[in-house]
């Protein structure tokens, strides 16, 4: 835990250093009046000042637990992870509602999911819901792939 | 009188058949949010944002404060039937609710959680009916330096109550007021951080940050843990739910007490219905004769701080509706919502939208009438959502988040956008950044940068405006004293340890 934290912390601070180096490119202060790059400067200060102070209380800090509980627990985190990922890039292809099907019928089973019938139900009847609610109601328009919907 | 007036002209909005249903809506939504673990309000909110925008605004806030107070009903249900806190404010529930339910006494711990929480939702109803115009009414005198000074009070107490690190908070919040300067600058239209993204010219959406960072990194850290959803809970009768003479009598003054605590903490920027929930217990156990018997089943150890937190949640809305600055993470995310609908809650809203404010107070009563039913004579149907299976809601919710936030743009932008926060909320939380600051900043940076421009604009650069002007100073003054006193402690336990110990002791590793 206490790498992954200065990990973050370190992360931290490298995107401060971005946002100082992005915020130098701007006028600071124009006329005496801040610039468009007087409140980025001010927020990488802040940004590295908490990134330095955590860094510090990790320093004395106790040993803590592991980052994730286990082998498992990485394996349902991923998986879902990949899922979503996976479901972005095929509502472009397979339009929202198909995927969404999918999306609900892979992630309850590889996640543990327990009762076929209720969960195909779920899958189905949830994007459908959806499907009337937002298009129809809300006229919002969703991508549609080769089955029409 | 003009109060009972505002009040009467809101129960003829509140009463309006479409803001009973929205209101109905709420709190139900709010009650499964509670009772399920692994999404808290904030999340639920965020992720209904989207189905609310063809809305009306008043509709719309009715809903979400429902939504709110009813989290803080239905947590109580996890917290006493399985040892497991449905949200964060009933963590302290678990400690005599659960051994109630241990002992046989599941039903007069949920119907105490369930009256008091009713109890104290009418007293701090009444209470922000009486305060909220007062505050209003000063805040109408504020300027760009004491706006300024209030929104960095405000970041300064979520820093110093919201976080355990106070140091990971002003990480927190730097992050959020980066993303809030993303886009182009209203004063001069140059683009800041927009990494070439042509959405990102608009600014950082508010809702897919939101929904990321609550909904989708809430879900992906609540699978860490593979028993947490699935246990199997009690059934419980309508008739177990009530207290007897006795219960009454020991939780009359607990939850009294909690509700005039809760709300007090509850409008304090950052400090949250959690917070009141813990400092209620604890009031309890010090005020209580027989302090042993908290932790061992102690009705006033449920009463308390269920009342405190349901008290906190109207609390809360006090700094919202009066000076625009959200109280903690959930009313953050009502005011990211409103700002969309195109409404700036705050004093000038407060005044020349009465009608507004006065239908949600009065949609509070409503709204708490319901959940005493809903907690009564509904709560099998709630134990039974206890049941549902984790990898079923996870993929529910990940579900609405997707159609939710690409119905914002009818963009597969916000949906990548929502997931990359999803990401860097599940870090945040694993590694103990608190989320609150990091939305109140999103939702506040520009108008803080404004207010900081336009206070230099009127001194022609000169700091000093921001003290010498007497309440600016003020505000300032409790500001640094928020950061400073919390670090006191640690200070001085360094400065005696090392009059001690001359050698600076070499850090563990």
């Amino acid at each position: 835990m206490r790498t992954a934290d200065r990990l973050a912390t370190l992360a931290l601070l490298a995107f401060a250093a971005y946002v100082y180096a992005g915020a130098r490119r701007m006028p600071y202060a124009e006329g005496g009046i801040p610039g468009p790059g007087f409140a980025p400067t001010w927020i990488s200060v802040l940004m590295a000042a908490g990134a330095l102070l955590t860094l510090m209380a990790t320093r004395t800090s106790a040993p803590a637990d592991c980052f994730l509980a286990g082998r498992a627990a990485a394996v349902r985190i991923l998986s879902l992870g990949a899922a979503m990922v996976a479901a972005a890039l095929l509502i472009p292809l397979l339009g929202m509602v198909t995927t969404l099907v999918l999306f609900i019928l892979a992630t309850v089973t590889v996640l543990g999911g327990r009762g076929w019938a209720r969960i195909t139900a779920a899958a189905v009847l949830v994007p459908l819901a959806l499907l009337a609610v937002f298009q129809v109601w809300l006229k919002v328009p969703f991508p549609k792939g080769p089955l029409g919907f | 009188m003009e109060t009972l007036q505002h009040l009467l002209g809101g129960f003829q909005i509140a009463l309006l058949p479409v803001n009973l249903l929205f209101a109905f809506a709420g709190v139900v939504i709010g009650q499964l949010i509670g009772v399920l673990p692994g999404i808290g309000p904030p999340a639920g909110v965020a992720i209904l944002l989207p189905a609310t925008f063809k809305l009306n605004p008043t509709s719309a806030m009715i809903m979400f404060a429902g939504i709110y107070y009813g989290a803080m009903y239905g947590g109580t249900i996890t917290s006493v039937l399985i040892n497991i806190p449905g949200e964060a404010a009933s963590v302290m529930t678990t400690l005599d609710g659960h051994q109630m339910a241990r002992q046989g006494r599941a039903g007069p711990a949920l119907g105490i959680a369930a009256f008091g929480s009713f109890i104290a939702g009418t007293i701090a109803t009444v209470i922000l009916m009486f305060f909220a115009p007062w505050l209003a009414g000063v805040a109408l005198s504020f300027g760009p330096p004491e706006y300024a000074a209030l929104m960095v009070l405000a970041f300064a107490l979520v820093i110093g109550l919201t976080a355990a690190s106070p140091a990971r908070g002003l990480a927190s919040l730097a992050a959020g007021l980066f993303l809030a300067v993303v886009g182009v600058d209203v004063m001069t239209g140059l683009p800041r951080f927009t990494f070439g993204q042509l959405p990102l010219l608009d600014g950082m959406d508010f809702v897919p940050v939101a929904m990321g960072i609550f909904g989708i990194g809430e879900v992906l850290v609540s699978l860490e843990d593979e028993s947490a959803g699935d246990a199997g809970a009690a059934r419980l009768r309508l008739a177990d739910l009530f207290p007897n003479r006795q219960d009454w009598a020991l939780s009359r003054v607990p939850i009294l007490r909690g509700s005039l605590l809760g709300f007090l903490i509850g409008a304090l920027p950052g400090a949250g219905a959690t917070t009141a929930s813990m400092v209620s217990y604890a009031a309890e156990r010090r005020f209580s004769r027989h302090p042993e018997r908290f932790g061992h089943g102690a009705i006033e150890g449920v009463a308390g701080p269920e009342s405190a937190n349901n008290a906190a949640a109207v609390g809360a809305l006090v700094p919202l509706l009066t000076l625009g600055i959200p109280g903690s993470a959930t009313t953050a995310v009502m005011l990211g919502g409103l700002l969309i609908f195109g409404l700036r809650p705050g004093p000038l809203l407060y005044q020349q939208h009465p009608d507004y404010e006065g239908g949600l107070i009065a949609s509070m009563y409503i709204g708490n009438a319901m959940l005493v039913v809903l907690n009564t004579v509904f709560i099998p149907v709630f134990v039974a959502a206890v049941r549902v299976q984790k990898a079923v809601l996870a993929a529910l919710i990940v579900t609405f988040s997707i159609v939710g936030v690409y119905s914002l743009e009818n963009s597969m932008f916000s949906v990548w956008l929502m997931l990359l926060f999803g990401g860097i909320g599940f870090f945040m939380k694993k590694l103990q950044y608190p989320p609150a600051p990091l939305v109140l900043a999103l939702v506040l940076g520009q108008t803080l940068e404004m207010a900081v421009r336009q206070s230099l604009k009127m001194s022609h650069g000169d700091l000093g405006i921001f003290i010498s002007r007497p309440l600016s100073a003020a505000l300032l003054t409790v500001a640094l004293a928020m950061v400073v006193l919390p670090a006191l402690p640690a200070l001085r336990r360094r400065v005696a340890g090392g009059r001690k110990v001359p050698e600076i002791p070499a850090p563990q590793r």
